[in-house]
């Protein structure tokens, strides 16, 4: 069985933990580390993918949201504009991806069963649609996914709504879908869901689809194997 | 020589895809396995590496252009031995006359004063290998990033390292010696075998299997067998169709190996080794997958039994996607089969003894039987042949949890028994 690593983080400020990725990306593609799984929450974000790029995505000027505190990211992974917040869990898996599967998109499938499990978890059934990726529940999307995929690493992720505010939502077209409803466990479910409940099931079950022993460290030990001196800084609150 | 770079399949569903950036410009040299474009589907971001080393020639698609699957996006032209790095070179030629061009006149080990670094970061595979190879990696000019050593470069010295040829075998007959010739089959199987050893990684990985379930089974089905059926039941379809259901799970071992990538087959066809006095001949068993128990019985026996008559189509040993050979029949614990190129793996199934084994900290007497699965490397790695291998032990070793999906219905008479 494969091992995963899990690094749990709280509240990451999106550029940081972006900037993370991104160094665990390449040291994963250079066989330095094995296999990690990064979940984390971030403050209100908005993020596009890079495909489209001349396709408005926003419904109100960018300046102004920047204005209200919402931060903005053009990013390098697939997919369109979503929204980032916290009580949203967000979970970045740094893997090779040939020991799962060959096929890309099968690849997606299968962070959508995570999703779909733990949503089964809380009795919640929920489905994916032949057109768009992502997970549904009824009309109402509540699973998101981008990824970039490079020398058979992944990176970049899904993301799951749990009891985050969804009005942000409102602003964006969402992964490109005209008129799409979002919702999350907590508006399906009209009680306030623990996230770190949720977070647990989707590590299970992420745990469960991809086969792999999950292994939880800090990032002093990750960076210590790695024999890299310099911590990066996560905001962490 | 051009190369034609085509926008690659990146899921089975997956129709077209976006350039995003290219990575690199029309007259830039460029490495095998380097990135030279992002692509974008509507979900997955990811880059085109170069199939091999060369000089882009002409960009076709431009930024922003979203283009079908196969479409060519650039072109490249394969470096010519003068233009490369040393280094890359030594590998794209062949053959002893390329060996001592590429010694005379670029060294493939060039010793870069300036470049020596004892301290040079190299991956513990890397540091391994030069273990185990006793190479000093400082003699190793690395095209990795920062000039770092790679897993490729070693092996590109390794294999440009001076090797001592095999003494030349004098043609001369002794007395009392006799020359057996050599039919067109054996130089066909001398031939291939040799070459499947020369090109593909051969690593075998062998578990031992509790066939204990499926014997008493057979023991008690095989006389209704050969009256219903009119063919005898032997283990070799149980095998067969527990390789096909692993197949289908692990689509990778269900694959060939090109210059271009690993191509994934639709159909399921396994082959079976039958030997024969003078050879050995590997008729194909088509849609092995959507076959039941008895159909794989009739067809696997009919087809051998072809191959000793002589009887079989042509069409009938072509298209096999995966392999199983028998060596249990003739008594064989265990082997280390060769793949059958360009398949990527075989799978070699050793005799049924039985043996004394612990089952719950208790000695017990089980039939076992070692499968061994040989691979090429290139393609997997242990890991997944591991994994596959233990889906078709889990498949024969709880058969009687699926005798009943398995066994054909009432209508051809064996309802009732299974």
């Amino acid at each position: 069985m494969n091992k995963c690593h899990l690094l749990k983080l709280d509240l990451v400020e999106y550029g940081k933990a972006w900037n993370l990725q991104k160094r665990l990306f390449n040291l994963r593609q250079s066989n330095q580390i094995e296999d990690v799984l990064i979940i984390l929450q971030h403050p209100p974000t908005y993020t596009l993918g890079r495909r489209n790029k001349k396709t408005n995505h926003f419904l109100a000027d960018e300046n102004q949201l920047r204005n209200m505190g919402y931060s903005i990211y053009r990013t390098d992974r697939g997919g369109a504009a979503t929204y980032h917040g916290p009580g949203q869990i967000v979970c970045y898996p740094i893997i090779g991806m040939k020991s799962y599967t060959e096929d890309y998109y099968h690849y997606l499938r299968m962070l959508e069963e995570v999703m779909i499990k733990t949503l089964q978890n809380y009795k919640i059934k929920s489905r994916r649609d032949e057109r768009y990726t992502g997970v549904w529940v009824e009309k109402e999307k509540i699973g998101f996914i981008g990824v970039r995929i490079g020398r058979g690493v992944t990176m970049h992720g899904f993301s799951l709504n749990v009891n985050n505010d969804l009005l942000p939502f409102n602003m964006i077209v969402p992964c490109g879908i005209q008129d799409v409803m979002i919702t999350s466990i907590s508006k399906l479910l009209k009680t306030n869901v623990d996230i770190t409940e949720t977070t647990a099931s989707i590590i299970g079950n992420f745990a469960n689809v991809f086969e792999v022993e999950i292994q939880t460290i800090n990032m002093e030990e990750i960076l210590e194997e790695i024999g890299a001196n310099e911590t990066p800084q996560l905001a962490q609150s | 020589m051009a190369i034609d770079i085509i926008m690659p399949q990146m899921g089975e569903s997956v129709v077209e895809g976006t350039i995003v950036h290219w990575l690199v410009k029309e007259g830039d040299r460029i490495q095998k396995d380097q990135p030279i474009v992002e692509i974008s589907t509507d979900k997955i971001d990811t880059e085109v590496p170069a199939p091999t080393s060369g000089i882009l020639k002409k960009i076709i698609h431009k930024e922003n252009e979203t283009v079908p699957v196969g479409t060519v996006i650039c072109t490249l032209k394969e470096a010519k031995a003068e233009e490369v790095v040393p280094a890359t070179k030594a590998t794209a030629i062949e053959g002893k006359k390329a060996e001592k061009k590429v010694e005379k006149k670029v060294p493939p080990v060039i010793l870069h004063p300036a470049e020596l670094k004892t301290d040079k970061r190299v991956s513990p595979l890397v540091r391994r290998m030069a273990r185990e190879y006793r190479i000093d990696l400082s003699k190793i000019r690395g095209t990795g990033i920062g000039g770092r050593v790679t897993k490729q470069d070693v092996q590109k010295y390794i294999k440009l390292k001076p090797r001592y040829a095999p003494p030349a075998v004098e043609g001369e007959v002794k007395e009392k010696e006799e020359i057996v010739p050599i039919n067109p089959k054996r130089k066909i199987i001398a031939k291939r075998m040799s070459e499947s050893k020369r090109t593909a990684a051969h690593v075998t990985t062998t578990f031992e299997v509790d066939m204990s379930k499926i014997v008493k089974f057979r023991e008690e089905q095989k006389d209704a067998f050969l009256k219903n059926e009119k063919a005898r039941l032997t283990y070799l379809p149980f095998v067969i169709l527990n390789t096909a259901r692993a197949l289908k799970r692990y689509p990778i071992f269900n694959s060939s190996w090109s210059d271009k990538g690993i191509i994934v087959k639709k159909h399921i066809n396994i082959g079976i080794a039958v030997s024969l006095e003078d050879g050995l001949i590997v008729p194909v068993i088509k849609d092995a997958d959507k076959k039941t128990l008895v159909e794989l019985a009739k067809t696997s026996q009919d087809l051998a039994q072809r191959v000793r008559n002589k009887r079989l189509k042509p069409d009938e040993v072509q298209g096999g996607t995966f392999t199983i050979t028998n060596y249990g029949s003739s008594g064989s614990l265990f082997g280390t089969p060769i793949i059958l190129l360009p398949q990527i793996a075989i799978l070699g199934m050793g005799t049924i003894t039985k043996k004394p084994v612990v089952v719950n900290d208790a000695i017990a007497i089980r039939s076992m039987m070692y499968l061994s699965l040989s691979f090429d490397h290139r393609a997997v790695d242990g890991a997944q042949a591991d994994k596959f291998l233990i889906a078709i032990k889990d498949g024969l070793e709880d058969w009687e949890q699926e005798v009943y999906e398995q066994m054909p219905s009432t209508e051809t008479g064996f309802g009732g028994v299974w």
